[in-house]
């Protein structure tokens, strides 16, 4: 039984004066595997940042009708972005810290996260590790934190095909053992296709569909 | 073309940082300018005060075969001259009095023939205390040996023999008796230091008589108008020694030119040197820190523009635009600098000198250093990318790594070594007795002993350095429990962030050294010129009775009823002669006088004041000798000595025997040379008479109950001083009176505040900015305000608490090296620096407010995310 995790109704974007988002409805339901498409500089980073709650919308009406969005919503950045003075584990395990997660039981996950992630050198600072393996822990961090939506920004930019694989595979494994739900902004016509579903923002106006 | 539309939308876009900068170039040019300003006021006004106090400018002494007359011409055609006046005196055998039945003889003694004019021509150097001024005087001492009074009769045993009687019309002081009766001709030193204990002043018209048979001194007094000298005192010094050696070769061996001016000026050429010291000590690391601090401000958006210049670049443009666009910029903020620094300069100059007089010459290097400070600042932080050929970076890198390890000077012990430098050069200026200054008397040349200057310099960078590894040091070794919300994290940022959080303590342990270490080391002074006056007056009030007066220590209990009096101490003073050397006498109570008056171990070398005074009480017929009395008199402690006192109503010289217990080198209201301290209480039984000559009161406010008391004693004759009066009138010992360093330190202090509060700002402003991308990454994973505040409050108390200690320890060692290295500076010498706790209360107070203040507004303003920012994660 599906629930519905997002829901936005009329909702409008704006960057400054550009209009990002004009009046898109939309819902977002466990088990959704998104792919949002669109030209670069079509607003695909903005609308993600909205449905995180980190933007706010310019009008229309946003609901995370099952969700603490403060707890329940991972997001996975376009660029790695660890905190450099953190290492590996220490980033993972930092979202479940600041919850109050047990360090014993923070830092078991986080391991257990960066190891799905063939991360084998958890104590290591992020200036030691490649540019992809930088991207694979700040995915760990999103699947450590256990979020029933996941939010990915070109989370395989940095990554060659196998590293992109992996990645993808986690995020759908942790999707489902979680009952949530993946939107994954990209250009990457092979990650595109392994999710059936589509939002394709398109001069403001967002449709959302099923692949063809 | 270009530059004009750079600047157009650099003042569009980012007025505030550019504002910033302009304003931190302003307080640095402003405070150059300041200091600029005190060198010129403070030398103008040590030429002009050492002269004003003058009196006598010369004292030109006709050598035998040449007359008075002849001298007194030549003087009256000096350029500038303002008064001429003859004098002549004679040494006599003896005078005597006859009171009463009474006979009392004195030994050598002096007759000096002195125009009534002479006191009017020359101000301030003949004080009439009892009867007329017109007609013969005898001087305070001389009267008192003598027993005589105004109307007495006495007899001049002359050099030809034959007596000759002179009645005496007053009792008088003669204030410039020291040069007065100076030794013309010789070196400095070589004449007799104390000027003679028996004096007959008398007109020119009774001198032959008294002189008959005897070698007449005759001397031409002269005064001059100085308006003309240079202000500077060693060029107003060079030209003094020229215009006596150009009179000196005119009269070809006629006359001789005993020089107060030339002593005196020498003196402020000695003043001067410590008004330079005072400067490079106190002044360069606070211009230093401005310079540190107007860079950092320009450093807040270092980061933006090497990215904006390695656009640039990207796109092609030449290296020689790159930095030709950076030069106008800078030149617009060192432009802009200026101009505010200008007026503030003016306005902190009138608030710290009561003058808005800026020197030209200073402006222009406080211009020049404003232009290269800003350029220099500027152009730094993208120096790597104006170098030919290299390659312009405008991304972020993906994760930077952050500064860790330590600095090059750390690793390599820098701070050891410099600090066993300072160490060793210190304590060679130690054993020298801290002779920084070398200004020997009489002689034109003076030098500082710069070298002892290295100790402070080299102190400064090493424990600075070593604050640096102490703070690396302790947060290295931090390990935080994973306790709560992520602690173990908070603290493994700030462990892994030591290198910018000691750099950051550091610069606040810079910036409060240099204000605390000026502060103490101004409060050290002002305690110090307080204490000399408080010498010379005696207490905070002081009423001393006239010559002629028997007033018991009883009197003292009607003066401590008087509102405001804390403690009144009687104080004997008499007369003793130690050999054939008079000398004054001072009788006091060991149990009180302490409570009445500021005495300092310095007082008594070799041991402490309590311990002299307890000494003094266990032995009652103790007395506290100068050391060139034990020292000729080769006296040592324990050792008997007979003093001949006037004792019994004869007032008869007799022998009394004491015993030393000791050294003692000043007194409050003592003479600068030999005198004695002993028992009030002994010296009243052997001498029967238990009059008090001075009553040393304690109050906080003294010109107030010196008001209170003065109608109480006016009816005996007694007279009343407070050290708030006589604080003007004082000559403290340094001719740098606190009029001018009390300038010095408001601007030092005023600027020093601004400095050390900015300083620590943009400290915290920098961390703040360092660290927005992690704060609006931690809001991005959920931590809540107060979560991303713990943050930032972790590094901002490491900077506060390292900075602060660091701060507390520095500035205490350098204001040490201060009050030591310019001992030269104080007298008395300081039995310990003075602690302004206000001031610094104040300082650590605003400091801790701008700290939560930052940490508060700016951690919530940076970690607030703009989609720009977001964007960039």
């Amino acid at each position: 039984m599906t629930t519905e995790l997002v829901g936005a109704r009329d909702l409008t974007i704006r960057y400054g004066r550009t209009l990002i988002v004009s009046e898109a409805s939309m819902t977002i339901q466990s088990g959704d595997l998104t792919a949002l498409v669109g030209r670069s500089g079509a607003g695909k980073t903005t609308l993600l940042l909205t449905l995180a709650g980190l933007l706010r919308p310019a009008s229309g009406q946003l609901t995370w009708p099952n969700l603490d969005p403060r707890r329940d919503i991972g997001l996975v950045f376009q660029a790695p972005s660890l905190l450099p003075e953190l290492t590996a584990a220490e980033n993972v395990a930092l979202p479940l810290r600041l919850r109050s997660v047990a360090a014993p039981e923070a830092y078991r996950r986080a391991r257990a996260a960066l190891g799905e992630l063939l991360i084998e050198a958890p104590d290591a600072m992020p200036n030691e590790l490649s540019g992809g393996q930088q991207q694979r822990v700040a995915v760990a961090r999103v699947l450590a934190a256990e979020p029933r939506l996941v939010l990915a920004d070109e989370p395989t930019g940095s990554l060659d095909r196998a590293g992109a694989d992996i990645v993808l595979a986690a995020l759908r494994r942790h999707v489902q053992a979680v009952d949530g739900a993946l939107i994954v902004a990209t250009h990457d016509e092979d990650l595109v296709a392994g999710l059936p579903q589509r939002l394709k923002l398109v001069d403001g106006v967002v449709r959302q569909g099923v692949s063809a | 073309m270009i530059a004009a539309r750079w600047l157009a939308g650099l003042v569009r876009r980012r007025p505030v940082e550019m504002m910033g900068a302009a304003v931190a170039t302003a307080i640095a040019f402003a405070f150059l300018a300041c200091l600029g300003a005190f060198i010129g006021d403070s030398r103008a006004h040590m030429t002009e005060r050492a002269l004003a106090s003058l009196p006598v400018d010369w004292q030109i002494q006709a050598t035998s075969g040449t007359s008075l007359a002849t001298v007194d011409a030549a003087a009256k055609k000096l350029p500038h001259v303002r008064a001429v006046v003859d004098v002549q005196y004679v040494a006599v055998p003896a005078l005597e009095t006859n009171i009463n039945g009474t006979h009392r003889t004195t030994g050598r003694a002096f007759v000096v023939a002195l125009p009534t004019a002479y006191s009017n021509e020359f101000p301030n150097t003949l004080r009439v205390l009892v009867g007329k001024p017109a007609g013969p005087q005898l001087l305070q001492q001389t009267a008192a040996n003598l027993g005589a009074a105004p109307g007495s009769a006495v007899i001049v045993h002359t050099p030809a023999g034959k007596p000759a009687i002179v009645v005496t019309a007053g009792v008088s002081d003669l204030l410039t008796a020291d040069s007065f009766f100076q030794t013309v001709g010789v070196a400095a030193g070589a004449g007799p230091s104390a000027p003679p204990d028996n004096v007959l002043l008398v007109p020119p018209a009774d001198f032959p008589r008294l002189a008959a048979g005897g070698e007449v001194i005759r001397q031409v007094h002269v005064s001059f108008d100085r308006s003309w000298l240079p202000s500077d005192p060693g060029k107003a010094f060079n030209a003094e020694v020229q215009a006596r050696n150009h009179f000196e070769s005119q009269l070809t061996g006629a006359a001789l030119v005993g020089d107060n001016a030339e002593v005196s000026l020498s003196s402020a050429r000695e003043d001067g040197l410590y008004a330079q010291l005072l400067i490079l000590l106190l002044g360069i690391p606070g211009v230093i820190l401005a310079a540190v601090i107007t860079a950092l401000v320009v450093a807040v958006r270092a980061d933006r523009r090497r990215r904006e210049m390695s656009l640039v670049r990207m796109r092609g443009m030449p290296v020689r635009t790159v930095v030709g666009l950076l030069a106008v910029e800078s030149a617009v903020v060192a432009g802009v600098g200026v101009a505010l620094g200008y007026g503030l300069a003016r306005l902190a100059a009138h608030w710290a000198f009561g003058s808005s007089h800026v020197p030209t010459l200073w402006l222009g290097v406080a211009a020049g250093v404003a232009v290269v400070l800003s350029l220099v600042s500027h152009l730094a932080p993208v120096r790597s990318l104006l170098r030919a050929g290299a390659a312009a970076q405008p991304g972020r890198a993906i994760a930077p790594a952050i500064a860790s390890g330590r600095p090059w000077p750390l690793r390599f012990g820098l701070d050891v070594i410099l600090l066993a430098v300072a160490g060793l050069i210190f304590w060679l200026t130690a054993r020298g007795g801290y002779q920084v200054v070398v200004a020997p008397e009489g002689l034109a040349t003076t030098s500082v002993n710069y070298a002892a200057l290295l100790a402070p310099a080299c102190a400064w960078p090493g424990l600075a350095l070593f604050v640096w590894r102490c703070v690396d040091f302790v947060l290295g070794r931090r390990r935080g429990r994973p306790t709560g919300d992520g602690h173990e994290l908070v603290v493994a940022t700030v462990r892994r962030r030591r290198r910018l959080i000691s750099r950051s303590a550091v610069g606040l342990t810079v910036a409060l050294a240099v204000t605390l270490s000026t502060a103490v080391f101004t409060a050290t002074y002002r305690t110090q010129s307080r204490l000399d006056v408080a010498l010379t007056v005696g207490a905070d009030v002081a009423v001393k009775e006239p010559p002629s007066a028997h007033v018991s220590p009883s009197f003292g209990d009607r003066l401590a009823q008087v509102p405001g009096v804390q403690a009144v101490a009687p104080q004997q003073h008499r007369f003793a002669y130690v050999g054939a050397d008079l000398q004054d006498l001072y009788g006091v109570d060991p149990a009180n006088i302490a409570k009445a008056t500021p005495l300092r171990n310095s007082f008594v070398p070799g041991t402490t004041i309590n311990q002299a005074l307890l000494d003094l009480r266990r032995t009652p017929d103790g007395v506290l000798l100068a050391a060139e009395t034990l020292h000729d008199y080769q006296l040592h402690k324990g050792d008997t000595i007979r003093l001949r006192l006037q004792t019994g109503a004869q007032q008869r010289y007799t022998p009394i025997t004491f015993h030393v217990i000791g050294n003692v080198k000043e007194w409050p209201t003592a003479p600068k040379d030999s005198f004695i301290v002993a028992n009030a209480a002994y010296i009243a039984q052997v001498t029967g008479s238990n009059d008090v000559g001075l009553f040393l009161v304690k109050t906080n406010n003294p010109r107030a109950t010196a008001h209170r008391i003065q109608p109480i004693v006016a009816p005996m004759g007694a007279s009343v001083d407070d050290i708030a009066s006589a604080r003007s009138r004082v000559t403290t010992a340094s001719g740098l009176a606190a009029t001018d360093l009390s300038g010095l330190s408001r601007l030092q202090l005023g600027f020093g505040l601004i400095l050390a509060v900015a300083m620590f700002a943009l400290a915290l402003l920098l961390a703040v900015l360092d660290r927005r991308r992690a704060l609006v990454l931690l809001a991005a994973l959920g931590a809540t305000t107060r979560q991303r505040g713990r943050f930032l409050a972790a590094e901002a108390r490491a900077v506060l608490v390292g900075g602060v200690i660091g701060g507390v320890v520095v500035g205490s060692a350098i204001a040490y090296l201060l009050v030591k290295v310019l001992t030269g500076i104080f007298d008395p010498a300081p039995d310990h620096a003075t602690i302004p706790w206000g001031y610094l209360s104040l300082l650590m107070g605003l400091t801790v407010v701008t700290a939560s203040a930052i940490v508060a507004v700016m951690g919530r303003l940076a970690s607030r995310a703009g989609l720009s920012t977001l964007r960039e994660l």
